[in-house]
Parts: structure tokens; C-alpha cells; sequence
């Protein structure tokens, strides 16, 4: 970045060179975009969601295209907590990467178990996804109980020392309630949004594309969603918000920090060109010069509503 | 794996809704090995998102040329089929393992259904230099390549579905009675799940080493999303990266 400007952002207590984050599941645990792009010029890494045990995932296909949007069931498909630590995270920060483990969890236990193993690793934060079911609950999502999400997040919090961001299931009747249970649980920071719940169909042979029957959907449909969702928690909370949903250009990055993310992440679009991010973040540059942003924070929130 | 722009040299209709394309890229021409696979971006647009996977079938090393031939079956690959010569197209390539060629003195079949016969032409001349080919391809009504196939192939058997051209039925059936007499001893097939799983089979039953190429629905093509996650014996691979070809004794079928 040019030395005049300041694209450094604070989530919760760390630090980030600059708002570009990627989004968990849409960039592996960084590997293989290298071959495009200088990974650690990135504002920080989420990593590919991680859970107690290895899990194989849902069968295939697992990929259905929508209007501007995209459905996934890969079902959290991973090596576990334990390979990363050994295997991807040693690997991350060799490189400067700023490393952000997502983790999912069917009990509050296994979340607690998970951040005490990453609590003694170099991992710069954790971000807690509760879209996954409460097996204990009867399969209910953690996220869409305020107070299941209350009682999780301080959990949670005890077991770590890290910067917590909770991130955020937008298939809830009012997220605001959810970011605020979050916030008095102890989190640092809040991820939005998750996938939202979607159904794609054949008629041909009329069964679901999706071997799962339903996914998330993600990319350029969300991001409305998105943007309101954001935009409504930031006005009940006061932690850094880190806003996702289908952003793939600065103008939508720029829409993102005015309804008060602090930071974004970019998801689907890294499907689409691998070098989006880093292509991003020179347009970010060039976009503050031209508009005369000396400092990136200084336009967070900064949208004039009716 | 690059990124490029490439210039749309020929896009052309072969029959019904089967279309030729070449495009011109010379990196990829010099990097491209039968069976890997390219991520076309179809158009500029939010719609359709995801970009398009489309074998290498082809490479023309002195024209910078990769040909690929596809299948009209949805809204991508039709915007495809309007692209006209001269227009540009956004394409990450070449993407996935491609076939293991390495091979002199072997009495090889290879076995394409439908629009899967197209990649196993690259494989075909490669192999043919050192080896025997013979050449297996099922359609459902109309046949085409069979052409591209004769330059390399010692025999050819073709079959159509509604017994238009040569053999009534499936292709694997004429497979099944040749491969004895030919002394197969090498397969490489490419084409429907259900017609790699019975040739996987059959290759288990006769002791044959057998390569399939595998299709599966992938949003990112280089291994960053695991949507094309398949269960192998050696535990889940993704076909985008790990494959698509696969040795048929490695890979779970799903039912
Ligand atoms: C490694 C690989 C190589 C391929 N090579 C060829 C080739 O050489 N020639 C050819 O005609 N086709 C090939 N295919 C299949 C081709 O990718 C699909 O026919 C094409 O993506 C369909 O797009 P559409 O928009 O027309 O269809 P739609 O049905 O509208 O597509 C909707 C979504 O489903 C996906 N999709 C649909 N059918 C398939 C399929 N069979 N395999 C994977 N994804 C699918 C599309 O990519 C898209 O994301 C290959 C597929 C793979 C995985
Ligand atoms: C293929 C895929 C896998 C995902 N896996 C995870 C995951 O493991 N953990 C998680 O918290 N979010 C996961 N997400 C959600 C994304 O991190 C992000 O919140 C969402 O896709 C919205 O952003 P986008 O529209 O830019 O993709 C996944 C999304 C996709 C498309
Ligand atoms: S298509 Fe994304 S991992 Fe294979």
C-alpha cells in the first residue's frame, strides 16, 4: 500500500494490513492459490472450516449453480483441527499469512475442545461458525437461538485467549438479537453472513440437484441480504463487523465498510478469478486516492440512511 | 495453471448440438496433456457465475492451437456455441492430471460415451506413436470424430443407442466381446458414471489396468472448494485436482 494511506484495520483486537480477507471454505487452507496470487499480501486467511474429527462430507454433486449465485452441500468436509495445526498451520505463517481458523462444532464441548487445541498454536484468531447443528439441541442450529448463542459464545470465550469473531447464520428471523447475544457472550468480533439455506431442482428427473436436497447459497444473489443484515447489526453492536456475501468488486467492498463492516471477506468470486482479492485490493488502493480516503476506517458506517 | 485471455480462433457446429471450437493459446498448447481440462468463462457476466469445465481434446503445437469439442445440454455451454471466431474468452488452464501415457508395446482400447469420446483423441495420438489403439465409441443416435479416430486407431467399433450407425446398443458390449481376442491389456475410458462403473468392472474381472475420466459438477476446477469430492479407496480426491482421470480400481463408485 502507498505509504499515505492506511488500509490497516483492527477485528477484534488483531490487526490486519488491510480489509481483505477470504472466506472459510472458498479458499482451502491457501495451497492452491498460489499459483495465482501472493497469499500473504492478504488481509488474513480464513481457513477452510474445521471440525473435532476428520469428516468426509455430503456425496456429490454437491455444486449447483443458481442466478448469480451458487448452492454448495460440501458438509464441512476437512482433515480436522488436529492435521491443521500440524500440517496447514506451520505452513501458513512460514509464509506471513495472517490465519484465521473457522471452527465448527455439534456440541459446546467439542467448540470448547477445539479452541483449546488452537489456543497453544500461532493462529492470529478464531472464528466460530454456529450455522452447523446442535446435536444435543435435536439438530437445531446453534445460530438461531439467542440463547443457545449467548451460552455458547461464553463458553467459547473461556476456552481461548485468541480474538473471537462469532460468525453468523443469516437464516434467522432477526439477526440483530443473534449479534447481540454474541456480543454480551464475550465475542470480539462477528462474521457476516453464512450461506443462506437454498433448493435447486431438475424437472427433468425431478430430484434436487443437490444429493444433500439443499444448500447454501452464496456469490453476487446474496449480497442484498447481505448488506442489510450487516448494516442492521452494526447498529446494535459495537465490535468489528467482518462482512461477506457476494462481494467481487471494490464498489461492493466499498458498500460493505458504509454500512459498517470494519473488514470484508470474499468468498464465491475466488472461484470465479483466483486472483480477485489481490486485483481488489489494488483497486481498493487506487479507488482511496481518487476519492481522497486517507484512512480506510474513516469511511466505515458512513452511509447516510433515509 | 494460468489465467489467460484467449483469442476464439474457429467455433463451429460438427453435427446437431455437438460444437468444435479452437482457441489459441500458446502456454497452454505447450503445457496441455490429454485429459486435463480447461475453466471457461463464457461470458463477462454474473450469469452464468461459475465457469465451465471443458476437456483438452486437442492440442495443435505449432498452430498454438487447443480444440475443444462440447455438448449444447444448458445455458453455459449455448452462450459457448455463440461465440463467435475473433472474440475473446477467459480461460484457467490446463487444470487436473490428465492420463498417464507412458506406455510402449501395449494393446490399449480406449472407450468413450457420448461427447466423452472427445478426450481420448489427444490420448489416441499420443499413444498410437508406441502402442496399438483400438478404439471404442457409443452414441445415442448421431456419431461423430469417428474420423479424428481412424487416423490413429487399428480398429474402431462404433455403436448408437437407436441403432442408426453400426452397432445397436451399447458400447461396452462391443468392448466386452473384443477384448479377449484383441488382448487388451491397457484400458482408458471416458464418458457417462454408470458406463465407467461397468467398465471398471469389467477391467477388474479380466485383471486389465484401467484409467477413467470422471465428471463431476465443480465450482472452482483447481481444488480450492471440494465440491468434486469423490470417495476413492485411498480415502476422498477431488477429481478437479486429483483427476479427473483416476485408476477405475481406485475410485468408489456412488450408486
Ligand atoms: C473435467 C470435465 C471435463 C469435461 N469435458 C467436457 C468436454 O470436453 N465436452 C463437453 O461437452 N462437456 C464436458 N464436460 C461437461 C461440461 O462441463 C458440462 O456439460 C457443462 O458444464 C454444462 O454446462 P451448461 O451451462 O451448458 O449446463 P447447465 O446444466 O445449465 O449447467 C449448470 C451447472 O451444472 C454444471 N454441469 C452440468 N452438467 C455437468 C457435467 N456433465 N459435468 C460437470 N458439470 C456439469 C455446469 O458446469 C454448471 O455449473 C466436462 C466436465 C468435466 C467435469
Ligand atoms: C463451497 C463453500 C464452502 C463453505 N464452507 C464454509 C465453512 O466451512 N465454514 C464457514 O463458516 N463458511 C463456509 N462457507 C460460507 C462462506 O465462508 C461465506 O460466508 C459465504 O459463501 C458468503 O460469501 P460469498 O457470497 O462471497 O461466497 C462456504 C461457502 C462456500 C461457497
Ligand atoms: S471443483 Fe473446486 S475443489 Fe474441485
Amino acid at each position: 500500500m502507498t505509504k499515505s494511506l492506511n488500509t490497516t484495520v483492527d477485528i477484534g483486537g488483531l490487526r490486519i494490513n488491510n480489509p481483505i480477507t477470504v472466506a472459510s471454505g472458498t479458499f482451502g487452507f491457501g495451497r492452491e492459490y498460489e499459483n495465482f496470487i501472493d497469499i500473504s499480501k492478504l488481509g488474513g486467511i480464513m481457513a477452510k472450516g474445521l471440525t473435532l474429527k476428520p469428516r468426509e462430507g455430503n456425496p456429490t454433486p454437491r455444486i449447483a449453480e443458481t442466478s448469480s449465485g451458487m448452492l454448495n452441500s460440501v458438509g464441512l468436509e476437512n482433515p480436522g483441527v488436529e492435521y491443521f495445526v500440524k500440517n496447514e498451520l506451520p505452513y501458513l505463517k512460514s509464509k506471513g499469512v495472517t490465519v484465521i481458523a473457522n471452527i465448527s462444532g455439534n456440541t459446546v464441548e467439542e467448540y470448547c475442545e477445539m479452541c483449546n487445541i488452537l489456543d497453544n498454536t500461532k493462529t492470529d484468531a478464531i472464528e466460530m461458525n454456529i450455522s452447523c447443528p446442535n446435536v444435543k439441541q435435536g439438530g437445531v442450529a446453534f445460530g438461531t437461538d439467542k440463547d443457545i448463542v449467548y451460552n455458547i459464545t461464553k463458553e467459547v470465550r473461556k476456552s481461548t485467549n485468541k480474538p473471537l469473531i462469532v460468525k453468523l447464520s443469516p437464516n434467522v428471523t432477526d439477526i440483530r438479537e443473534i449479534a447481540k447475544s454474541a456480543q454480551k457472550g464475550g465475542a470480539d468480533g462477528l462474521s457476516l453472513i453464512n450461506t443462506l439455506l437454498g433448493m435447486a431442482v431438475n424437472i427433468k428427473s425431478r430430484r434436487p440437484i443437490l444429493r444433500n436436497n439443499v444448500g447454501g447459497l452464496s456469490g453476487p444473489a446474496i449480497k442484498p441480504v447481505a448488506l442489510r443484515m450487516v448494516w442492521q447489526v452494526s447498529q446494535v453492536v459495537d465490535i468489528p463487523i467482518i462482512g461477506m456475501g457476494g462481494i467481487s468488486t471494490v464498489e461492493d467492498i466499498i458498500e460493505f465498510l458504509l454500512v459498517g463492516a470494519s473488514a470484508i471477506s470474499i468468498g464465491t468470486a475466488n472461484f470465479i478469478n483466483p486472483r480477485v482479492t489481490t486485483d481488489l485490493l489494488k483497486e481498493l488502493e487506487k479507488y482511496m486516492i481518487e476519492n481522497e480516503i486517507k484512512d480506510i476506517n474513516d469511511i466505515v458506517g458512513k452511509i447516510k440512511p433515509y | 495453471m494460468l489465467i489467460e485471455n484467449c483469442r476464439v480462433k474457429k467455433n463451429e457446429k460438427i453435427i446437431e448440438d455437438i460444437y468444435k471450437m479452437e482457441i489459441i493459446n500458446e502456454q497452454i498448447t505447450k503445457l496441455g496433456k490429454a485429459g486435463q481440462f480447461l475453466q471457461i468463462k463464457v461470458n463477462n457476466q454474473d450469469t452464468p457465475l461459475l465457469r465451465r469445465p471443458i476437456s483438452i481434446n486437442e492440442i495443435k503445437i505449432d498452430e498454438k492451437v487447443i480444440v475443444i469439442y462440447y455438448k449444447v445440454i444448458g445455458k453455459g455451454t449455448k452462450l459457448l456455441s455463440e461465440v463467435k471466431s475473433g472474440e475473446i474468452l477467459n480461460v484457467i488452464g490446463p487444470l487436473g492430471t490428465g492420463f498417464e501415457t507412458n506406455y510402449e508395446e501395449k494393446s490399449i482400447a480406449l472407450i468413450g460415451g457420448g461427447i466423452g469420446v472427445a478426450p481420448l483423441i489427444e490420448l489416441g495420438k499420443r499413444l498410437s506413436d508406441r502402442n496399438k489403439v483400438y478404439s471404442y465409441l457409443g452414441f445415442a443416435d448421431n456419431t461423430y470424430l469417428e474420423e479424428e479416430f481412424k487416423k490413429f486407431s487399428t480398429s474402431i467399433g462404433v455403436s448408437t443407442v437407436s441403432g442408426r450407425v453400426g452397432y445397436k446398443g451399447l458400447v461396452v458390449d462391443i468392448f466386452k466381446n473384443e477384448l479377449i481376442d484383441k488382448k487388451i491389456d491397457l484400458i482408458f475410458a471416458c464418458g457417462p458414471n454408470p458406463m465407467l462403473r461397468e467398465i471398471a468392472e469389467i477391467a477388474k474381472l479380466n485383471n486389465i489396468e484401467c484409467q477413467v475420466s470422471l465428471e463431476e459438477r465443480m465450482a472452482c476446477g483447481f481444488g480450492a472448494c471440494l465440491g468434486c469430492s469423490i470417495k476413492t479407496i485411498h480415502g476422498m480426491k477431488k477429481v478437479c485436482s486429483d483427476g479427473p482421470v483416476f485408476w477405475s480400481s481406485e475410485v468408489i463408485f456412488n450408486d
